[in-house]
């Protein structure tokens, strides 16, 4: 007599690329209880650089242990392969395990299986080592060898992503090396990068006249409210949304996604001039003192380096301003999971005929940057036009 | 205001002395050009590190005036 689980196997999250410990479950491609064959793509998982399919390891019917959105480690359960649902319901029932599919153990600490290869590389005992967050990662083993350079064996290993790439031997004589970015800039460079090989990004251009944004920006400083044009490009942003959804959309490959709130993220720099998106919620439901007040205490918490995780996740699209920079403007590159970013430069005064008259008016240049596999230009000039009259009839 | 405060006006907005001395009780960021949203919380971090005291984010939009942050240093027991 067999078993009730001698036929189940479990379908793990296999290692999808080196510099990933993580990923993100995209999508199941099989319903639940769909009999499987060996190869057949079950799911789609999202690493920092792709998108990639995950195949059944066996023949027999898949029942999934893990939700659509979910971040999983190497190693954590997917779902189980069995003769029948029923069989691996018996086999659930009888392991009666962790919901993770891992076997638990008293005395062996949660790891992600890419601190588990550094630890053992570097002869480190991981009951050691401090965890971020719910399970020990590559990251905390990296801060725990960078911390105790005698901790293993091998002495400490670069952090990841600063592995040398080849440098041609014809620049070597002309450059000098210099020390690598820091965890949060490689992050952000490795998110942006990723993002950028995922869109077809294009960008449109267009002037606005910014001299109602102004009145209302000195109105609020006469009212000791100091404020600056973020609040303003949000709410032209929001109304761009309203306008064309599909700007707080976003692609995974031909499978489009849109988000079902207009919460907008915005560009920000630390004291130390590290770089952050924090997100200002339900702009749709905001006047804009409300929204200029929010990135007030958005932007303290980023400058105090206190930004909470919760408000940097799941903004539809970002803004970016550099309205005391000496630039007219520039180009924004998208967040990831999102398809569209609005930038704005430096105000300059241009002369403009009027009633008549010449005057002097304050103006901005505004930059969309989009993804023209979700629209064209034709499509995303409207709703940059949008924009341009959003931010040039403020209502406060 | 007494010169501690005018001191952490010059660092944060990089002022020169004269423009310091020039501040009071009445000055309000619509008098200074260069106190702009993005001086102001270099501002704020600085009035907190020299008067030992901490706001809340969500309170630092609203002191853009040399009164109001008197007031919030009062209520928190400290004369400046």
């Amino acid at each position: 007599m067999t078993s009730p689980d001698d036929n189940v196997q479990p379908v793990r999250v296999p290692q999808v690329n080196v510099n990933d410990d993580e990923v993100r479950l995209v999508g199941w491609r099989v319903q639940a209880g769909t009999r499987v064959r060996p190869g057949q793509v079950i799911c789609e998982v999202e690493t920092s650089k792709s998108v990639e399919e995950i195949s059944a390891p066996a023949e027999g019917v898949f029942v999934p242990a893990a939700a659509e959105g979910q971040l999983l480690a190497v190693g954590d359960l997917l779902g189980h392969i069995g003769p029948s649902g029923e069989a691996v319901a018996a086999f659930l029932r009888a392991s009666a395990a962790d919901p993770s599919g891992r076997a638990p153990s008293a005395d062996a600490p949660r790891a992600t299986l890419g601190a588990i290869q550094l630890a053992r590389e570097h002869g480190v005992d991981l009951a050691r080592v401090p965890a971020s967050g719910d399970r020990i990662r590559r990251e905390d083993v990296e801060r725990f060898l960078a911390a105790s350079p005698d901790a293993g064996p091998g002495g400490p290993r670069p952090p990841a992503g600063t592995e040398r790439e080849a440098l041609p031997p014809p620049l070597a004589p002309l450059v000098a090396e210099q020390p690598p970015l820091d965890e949060h800039a490689w992050s952000v460079a490795r998110h942006l990068a990723a993002t950028q090989a995922r869109l077809t990004t294009t960008q449109l251009a267009i002037d606005a006249r910014m001299d109602r944004v102004v009145a209302w920006i000195e109105a609020r400083r006469q009212s000791g409210r100091v404020t600056g044009l973020p609040a303003a490009l949000i709410h032209a942003a929001a109304a761009a949304v309203a306008a064309e959804p599909r700007l707080a959309s976003f692609r995974l490959g031909r499978r489009v996604f849109r988000y079902q709130a207009v919460d907008i993220a915005f560009t920000a720099r630390s004291a130390e001039g590290r770089l952050f998106a924090p997100v200002v919620r339900g702009v749709d439901r905001r006047c804009l003192d409300e929204v200029a007040d929010e990135v007030a205490r958005l932007s303290m918490a980023v400058f105090r380096g206190e930004l909470a995780g919760a408000d940097q996740l799941g903004a539809c699209m970002t803004i970016s301003v550099l309205a005391d920079r000496p630039v007219r403007w520039h180009v924004g590159l998208q967040n990831a999971f999102q398809s569209a970013i609005l930038s704005c430069g430096s105000l300059r005064e241009e002369l403009l005929l009027q009633d008549g008259q010449v005057q002097a008016v304050p103006m901005a240049t505004l930059v969309l940057s989009y993804d023209h596999g979700l629209m064209d230009g034709w499509e995303a000039s409207a709703c940059l036009d949008v924009a341009r009259q959003a931010i040039e009839n403020p209502v406060g | 205001m007494n010169d501690r405060l005018r001191t952490c006006f010059a660092r944060a907005l990089k002022l020169d002395a004269a423009s310091a001395a020039r501040i009071d009780a009445s000055t309000a960021a619509a008098d200074l050009p260069a106190w702009t949203s993005v001086t102001h919380l270099s501002l704020i971090l600085e009035v907190e590190r020299t008067f030992g005291v901490r706001f809340e984010n969500a309170e630092v939009a609203s002191l853009g005036s040399v009164s109001a942050i008197l007031e919030a240093l009062s209520a928190r027991g400290v004369q400046a």
